[in-house]
């Protein structure tokens, strides 16, 4: 990363000894009066310009009157000083300065306004983003992205919500990339798990904490310390894992199965669902006190339908780096006219099929051929269900369903290939984990 | 500001600066420590000096 520039205009040689302190690593300049401070915005460019007010023991507030220039030569100007009466700060807002607080933390507060300075670019950022980390020319989602990012370096939970394929894990990542935090994006879908795998997926185990678990695994809490943790489908996870999480992030500790011990991580959490989540709450899902910790910022993310600007731009990110495509005008209709119910997967998979012809004209046909109408696509998907499995599942509920389908792949699989697990793990592509857990349960099962 | 609040601000102005230098200072590089200590002992004796003004101003 590039250095920045900065100037810190502050007359108490300690307090600049303290910022030069906090700034190790950026281009710091110094200026202790007001004409030297003028002399060095008139000449040179500075990213960040941190002004304290009153220079000097008899000065009257110079430092408000170097705002308007540091402004005026495009730095983000922050105000640091001890005195912090409304009207000071008020008029420090009203001369254009970004940010004004009160000097004695300066450790957390200089960390965090570079953070939230390197989001704002002046909008240079922005429109990396939205020609690379979130594809978007939509006004409304723009907006709302530019808004999360704001809170993208605080520690503050988000909720992003939205139909299934509208990007929800890419901006949490995106968030994740502009929080500034040391630690990696972890990424987890609850509706993935039964709440047995869930809970040691989250927490990790400990060596002998249950059939099949042979050594101490890590869990994802740990995974993401000093990052952040995504947790999508948050409206699949029982009460009890709730319960069990909200403790987690709210004491930053967490206990692995089968250790009395506890362990400590670092992280932030982004949560997402397609659900209604008012509907969540309502049918007693969703725990309202968890509902509570996870939700500090909303982002509704809206369905490709009501963003069809965004269709071509997002087919060409798809296409970046390989076969380029031209869309035949009664194509690009088609393409225009469809509600892309699967959103962007769909979007993508329907770019992946095209660019495999042979063709790079896209003509009405072709799309016509890789365009299933979305009555259709949701009759197709629901076609795939055996009869005995749906009323299985509406028997003994959508989980229980899941793990008997489940058993039963793992089963069969495992009958092809002579009882051969490593055999199971490659072609199911299943973790050791989900196998040992199925077979703890079929055995349990059997001896009940 | 009048003098007695000028007074009352830099005394806080440099202790808070006194503060952050002390929470820095277990984390400084040798080569700069000595330098901050100098400082620090500058802003003390400052805030000394300051409160024998206070205490030398008139009773309001």
């Amino acid at each position: 990363m590039n250095k920045l520039k900065i100037l810190v205009i502050e007359d108490d040689s300690l307090a600049q000894e303290v910022m030069a302190g906090n700034l190790v690593g950026q281009a710091v300049d110094f200026a202790a009066d007001r004409a030297t401070a003028e002399r060095k915005l008139k000449t040179g460019h500075y990213d960040i310009c941190f002004v304290d007010l009153l220079l000097g023991e008899n000065d009257d507030y110079s430092g408000l009157k170097l705002i308007p220039l540091a402004v005026g030569k495009g730095s983000y100007t922050v105000v640091m000083s001890s005195c912090d009466t409304e009207e000071t700060i008020s008029k420090a807002y009203t001369l254009g300065c970004k940010e004004f607080y009160v000097k004695g933390n300066e450790e957390a507060n200089v960390s965090a306004i570079i953070a939230r300075y390197l989001q704002d670019d002046g909008g240079k950022k922005a429109q990396a983003v939205f020609s690379g980390g979130f594809i978007t020319n939509d006004p409304a989602t723009r907006a709302l992205v530019t808004e999360a990012l704001k809170y993208a370096a605080t520690n503050l939970p988000l909720l992003i919500l939205g139909p299934s394929g509208t990007g929800k894990t890419t901006l949490a990542e995106l968030l994740h990339k502009h929080s500034g935090r040391d630690g990696d994006f972890v990424a987890m879908n609850c509706s993935a798990y039964t709440e047995d795998l869930l809970e040691s997926e989250l927490f990790g185990y400990k060596r002998g904490a249950f059939t099949g678990a042979h050594e101490n695994r890590k869990g994802k809490l740990a995974q993401a310390d000093k990052g952040t943790l995504f947790l999508d489908e948050i409206g699949a996870m029982s009460q009890n894992m709730q319960v069990k999480l909200l403790k987690a992030i709210e004491e930053k500790a967490f206990y692995p199965l089968g250790s009395d011990k506890p362990e400590y991580s670092d992280f932030r959490v982004i949560s997402a669902t397609l659900e209604d989540v008012q509907k969540l709450l309502a049918e007693n899902k969703l725990r309202f006190d968890f509902f509570q910790r996870v939700h500090g910022m909303t982002v509704v993310l809206k369905p490709l339908a009501q963003r069809k600007c965004d269709i071509f731009p997002l087919m060409q990110a798809f296409t970046k780096g390989t076969k380029r495509l031209a869309f035949e005008l009664g194509a690009k209709d088609y393409v225009l006219e469809h509600s892309w119910p699967g959103n962007t997967r769909e979007l993508k998979r329907f770019v992946e099929l095209v660019a495999a012809g042979a063709q790079g004209i896209v003509t009405l046909e072709t799309a016509k051929k890789h365009i299933k109408p979305a009555a259709a696509a949701s009759a197709a998907a629901l076609d795939g269900v055996p009869q005995w499995y749906y009323d299985y599942a509406l028997k003994y509920g959508l989980e229980a369903a899941v793990d008997h389908l489940t058993a039963g792949i793992i089963n069969r699989n495992l009958g092809e290939n002579n009882g051969k697990r490593a055999a199971a793990l490659e072609q199911l592509k299943i973790s050791k984990r989900l196998l040992y857990a199925t077979l703890a349960k079929v055995r349990t099962a059997g001896e009940d | 500001m009048a003098d007695i609040e000028k007074i009352y601000h830099t005394i806080k102005s440099r202790a808070i600066n006194l503060k952050a230098a002390a929470e820095q200072l277990p984390k400084y590089p040798p080569e700069r420590r000595d330098k901050m200590i100098v400082l620090m002992r500058e802003a003390a004796q400052d805030i000394i000096r300051l409160l024998a003004e206070v205490e030398a101003a008139p009773k309001p």
